[in-house]
């Protein structure tokens, strides 16, 4: 049975090493995947991985049991991959700044599938095709411009529900409902090859 | 909510659609969205292909960090939340007696800081308790020593009362024996003066 996150923060403030295992087992594949997701470099990602972590045990002898820590984490790893995007480059941080209508016209103009698969007879129910369905639909995810990249995977990665999502991202709900509208038509104009024969 | 045809947008789907198809409406307004999307083509048509699509996106990748990044918030965690110097155990222990005895303090800093007190006192105290002046052991081996010197020199001056002295004594006492006065008291004299004869001649030889 598992434990809850406040009965696990209090555990932790008692000096119980296990709770905190327990703590960063159920969080670090969940947080990690969406860093990595982000930043698409392991070296980076494990950096902000471990930061955010580091953050987050800085934080917990002054928490009490209410304490959401899987919004934390979503918020310092978010913030974290946009100062490093910041530091990265000025073209980077232009981009941050795109509305989402901008951004969708922009990849709307990207190299679809079809071009890299050839054919559209197959169908995802097959092994290889589901391999290259994966391939397809992180590479789509790669070219989303970053607030909608932000909603999309905090929402499938995190298992938080879009009005979770947007205090993360510190946005009103119909906002980040907007941000997820424009990253669905472009997976779906991405992945279009996929589904064809459905 | 209001039908629409499939090349028109609607509306109902921006604002309630991802939320019916991510199951995130509440019961109410999911019945209300349900009977709309009876009758909306262009919702209809998106509702579908968004469940068409959802259950590829669990196809995305977990990504698991590296043991040596795990390592990395293990330590972290271990040092900042499992083990407290020694120092600050103390004082947390001290101000939890101090709490229980005199009751939480109105003042945050003022038990860390009569802890910190109390801890000065007793380092004064127990290092001043551990040497008193003038009797540690470095004075102490100096007066042993101060003495043995001293016990020497008065041996070595020590005068001895010549043997004829003492015969004379002796000859005084036999003398007086014989004229019967103070017989016992004499012949005690005279055992007594012999043993110191016996014990004079004993130091006499080691000297």
């Amino acid at each position: 049975l598992q434990s809850r996150d406040g009965e696990l923060i209090e555990k932790i403030k008692l000096k119980d090493e296990d709770a905190f295992t327990q703590l960063f087992k159920r969080y670090k594949v969940m947080v990690f995947s969406y860093i990595y997701q982000m930043i698409k470099n392991v070296h980076t990602a494990e950096d902000i991985f471990v930061e955010a972590f580091m953050r987050l045990v800085k934080i917990l002898p002054k928490a009490n049991s209410e304490f959401k820590i899987k919004p934390f984490l979503y918020k310092t790893s978010h913030n974290l991959v946009i100062d490093y995007f910041r530091k990265q480059s000025k073209a980077k941080l232009v981009s941050l700044e795109q509305t989402p209508q901008d951004s969708y016209d922009q990849t709307a103009s990207a190299k679809t599938y079809q071009d890299i698969l050839g054919t559209n007879k197959n169908l995802p129910s097959d092994q290889m095709q589901t391999k290259q369905l994966e391939k397809a639909l992180e590479d789509a995810i790669s070219i989303l411009p970053q607030k909608q990249k932000d909603v999309f995977l905090l929402r499938h990665y995190s298992g938080m529900s879009f009005k979770e999502v947007a205090r993360v991202l510190n946005c009103p709900l119909n906002t980040a409902l907007s941000h997820m509208q424009y990253a669905l038509k472009t997976l779906r104009k991405q992945l279009k090859p996929f589904y064809e024969g459905e | 909510m209001k039908g629409n045809d499939m090349d028109s947008k609607c509306k109902q789907w921006d604002e309630y659609g991802l939320l019916y198809a991510y199951e995130e409406l509440t019961a109410e307004l999911a019945k209300i969205f349900k009977g709309h999307l009876e009758g909306c083509p262009y919702c209809q048509n998106e509702f579908k292909q968004l469940k068409v699509m959802q259950p590829d996106f669990s196809l995305l990748k977990e990504r698991r960090p590296s043991p040596q990044a795990e390592d990395k918030v293990y330590l972290f965690a271990k040092q900042r939340l499992f083990k407290p110097s020694a120092f600050k155990r103390w004082v947390y222990n001290l101000q939890k007696t101090l709490n229980k005895s005199m009751g939480p303090l109105r003042f945050p800093l003022l038990q860390p800081a009569l802890a910190v007190a109390v801890v000065v006192l007793i380092l004064f105290l127990t290092i001043f308790k551990a040497s008193p002046p003038g009797n540690n052991t470095v004075l102490l081996v100096k007066k042993a020593s101060a003495e043995q010197i001293n016990a020497r020199e008065e041996w070595d001056t020590l005068e001895y009362p010549g043997l004829e002295e003492l015969s004379t004594d002796i000859e005084l006492i036999q003398a007086q024996i014989t004229n019967g006065q103070y017989l016992q008291f004499f012949e005690t004299e005279y055992e007594m003066i012999n043993d110191d004869i016996d014990l004079l001649s004993a130091d006499l030889d080691t000297v």
